[in-house]
């Protein structure tokens, strides 16, 4: 039964190395996702220092 | 009646044979299935006694012309050759000789001294190599080579030795003794096999009435015994008479069963003590019968731990501080003890005594054991084997379960051995497969440098009448757009020159189409100096962070440093890297996958301990949580 289930354990820790191998996918760390608005996204809105630090 | 020359001369009156148990009569034949045995013929049989049992030994004559002994003790069987004396180096006189004395015999090899003692010849009959004058006492010592091989060293009666003989042990099997009887017919004629308890009344059935000369009482626990006179030994007389008795056996005594495939009858049982800094420590022994080979092993129970027990070879025991080697198997000592006899019950071929001790050392090798017994004139070895409990219930056909064990038995092997071979085995198909796929990644990984620039820093943080606002728009840059070819992680780098300083770097990888941001930070810091006369550094002058699934795309890097004015480095590198296979995770995944086999190693170091906690390197008990 033990046996059985480090099996288990061992197909599903194999396929997630495969999957974020093949995903790219990195370990959770201090780094953030988000989205910038789409009216900013001109050369203009992202690229000046204001859009960044308007909200401090 | 001994020939001397062409005269008869009369030796004195020999007394009637005492009926013993044996298989052999004068007169029969034998061709050995046995290797390096040739037929022989029994021609004559002499009776000999050390008072605690008489026993017979068989001259035989080979087709050779030479002659031998054939001789038995508690169903095995030894044939031998007498041989010159050992000369070079001659073997110790009488009186030097003690049990466990190693012997080299240079060309005979290497022998242990197993027995020693005085006896005297009571009968004979046939024809004898020597002249066995009735009640004539001799001294012999018994010997057990390391090639398993037995030898005798036959002192007569003076200290010095007369005769030499050496032979190997034999299976009755092997023999090839023909018209021999059978052990259960054989056991009818020698002695009843069913008799009343004089004591209580109560019918008893013997299952080795040949052999057995003590016995307890199964119902009212008294012990009987033969009468000293062997030869009328048709019924027993009550040496210690009791009321109830004295413990109760585990196994059904008289009953019959197969254990690792061998039949056994159950004679007797045997509630042994010891004890030790004050306290008293109890085990059962139950002697068994092999039905088949005639031979007497055990069964030893302590604290539901159940161990079959067979005779070793003392000759080929070593010994060495804490270690013992028998037969290539390595056992390390686990306790030294004296062990008395507290009750009996069944049937026993040996006067058994209660309060009788011996001085016992036991060897562990899980799951089997080694045992060494001391006698003042004798030393033993025998070898056990763990026997889980269910065996024994399904092949002596139990009716009802016994008891479970408690703690952790001496040779009990550790129950999780099985399933820890499997997880190795688990653990190195699936590693294999974990770096297969690691080598198929960095094959097929671009590592391909999509940004990569030095950034300047020297110019606005020397100045000091700017504003350190000022100072933060000016580093902060945002570059021009790149491509990141596929998707998959993204690793960015910073490298700066940072001497006792330090610069952080904030970024943001931004997608230009879906606007889709990614935030991260990386710090240059490097410091070092000199304490004490002890060079000293820390931190690192580059860092790596890696960024997950960032979608194929066109990106932009923003990068906003912070630094300490005055104390910044005058740059910094950036670059960013797509696709790059990580070591890391491979390593995260044989660790993950040696958290079984680590759990399962914490549990045999537990289990070991709490089995060495009961031993003589113990200093205590240990806990009785099972596994």
């Amino acid at each position: 039964m033990l046996r059985r289930g480090f099996q288990v354990f061992g197909a599903l820790l194999l396929t997630a190395y495969a999957w974020a191998g093949l995903a790219g996918w990195e370990l959770p760390t201090n780094a953030k996702k988000g989205v910038v608005a789409a009216g900013a996204r001109s050369a203009t809105g992202f690229r000046a220092y204001s859009f960044w630090t308007g909200g401090k | 009646m001994s020939r001397k020359g062409a005269n008869l001369e009369a030796l004195g009156v020999v007394a009637e044979l005492v009926p013993t148990s044996s298989p052999f009569r004068l007169g029969m034949t034998a061709k050995p299935k046995a290797a390096g045995l040739k037929p022989f013929r029994i021609v004559g049989r002499l009776q000999l006694s050390t008072g605690e049992g008489t026993w017979d030994e068989w001259h035989v004559s080979f087709e050779d012309g030479r002659y031998g002994w054939l001789a038995e003790a508690q169903g095995t069987f030894w044939v031998t050759r007498p041989l010159p004396a050992p000369t070079n180096p001659p073997p110790p006189d009488f009186p030097q000789i003690a049990p466990g004395q190693r012997l080299s015999f240079g060309g005979y090899g290497e022998f242990t001294v197993t027995d020693r003692r005085q006896a005297l010849y009571t009968s004979a009959e046939g024809d004898l190599p020597f002249a066995a004058t009735p009640g004539a006492v001799f001294m012999y010592a018994d010997l057990s080579g390391a090639d398993g091989s037995v030898g005798t060293l036959d002192y007569g009666d003076d200290p010095g030795v007369d005769a030499f003989f050496v032979g190997r042990p034999v299976a009755l099997a092997e023999l090839g003794v023909e018209g021999l009887e059978g052990w259960s017919e054989r056991k009818v004629a020698a002695r009843a096999s069913s008799l009343n308890c004089p004591a209580c009344g109560a019918g008893l059935q013997l299952k080795d009435p040949a052999n057995t000369v003590r016995v307890a009482c199964t119902y009212c626990g008294s012990v009987l015994a033969t009468p000293q006179d062997g030869a009328t030994a048709a019924k027993f007389e009550v040496l210690a008479r009791l009321q109830k008795l004295p413990f109760k056996p585990l196994l059904p005594l008289g009953g019959e069963g197969t254990l690792r495939g061998r039949p056994y009858a159950i004679l007797g049982a045997v509630l042994k003590a010891c004890t030790v800094d004050g306290v008293h420590y109890y085990w059962r022994e139950y002697l068994l019968k092999e039905t088949k080979s005639e031979a007497y092993h055990w069964l030893v129970e302590s604290n539901g731990h159940w161990t079959l027990v067979e005779p070793a070879a003392a000759g080929e025991v070593s010994t060495a501080p804490r270690l013992a080697v028998y037969r290539g198997t390595r056992y390390k000592h686990f306790q030294s003890t004296t062990a008395r006899v507290e009750a009996v019950l069944g049937e026993f071929y040996w006067e058994v005594k209660k309060g009788e001790s011996t001085d016992v050392s036991d060897y562990v090798a899980p799951p089997r054991i080694l045992s060494e017994e001391r006698y003042a004139n004798e030393v033993t070895w025998s070898e056990g084997s763990y026997v889980p409990k269910e065996e024994l219930e399904s092949g002596f056909g139990l009716g009802a379960p016994l008891p479970t064990p408690e703690g952790v038995g001496s040779n009990q092997p550790w129950p999780h051995a099985e399933t820890a071979r499997g997880f190795l085995r688990t653990v190195a198909l699936f590693a294999g497969i974990a770096v297969f796929l690691f080598v198929f990644f960095n094959i097929k990984a671009d590592r391909k440098v999509v940004y990569q620039k030095r950034h300047d820093l020297s110019v606005s943080t020397t100045d000091p009448t700017i504003a350190p606002d000022a100072i933060a728009e000016a580093l902060t840059v945002v570059t021009e757009p790149f491509e990141v070819p596929r998707s998959g992680n993204v690793e960015a780098r910073i490298d700066a020159p940072t001497d006792n300083s330090w610069v952080y770097v904030g970024a943001v990888l931004l997608e230009e189409a879906t606007g889709q941001a990614y935030g991260f930070g990386l710090q240059s810091d490097y410091y070092h100096g000199v304490d004490g006369g002890e060079r000293w550094s820390e931190g690192s002058r580059s860092r790596t962070v890696y960024v997950g699934r960032v979608p194929a795309g066109r990106y932009v890097l923003r990068l906003e440093p912070e630094l300490e004015r005055g104390k910044a480095p005058p740059y910094y590198d950036i670059r960013l890297r797509s696709g790059v296979p990580r070591f890391a995770h491979l390593m995260a995944v044989l660790v993950l996958l040696l958290l079984g086999p680590i759990a399962l190693a914490i549990s045999k170091a537990r289990f070991e301990g709490r089995r060495w906690a009961e031993s003589d390197y113990g200093g205590g008990s240990g806990s009785d949580d099972d596994e």
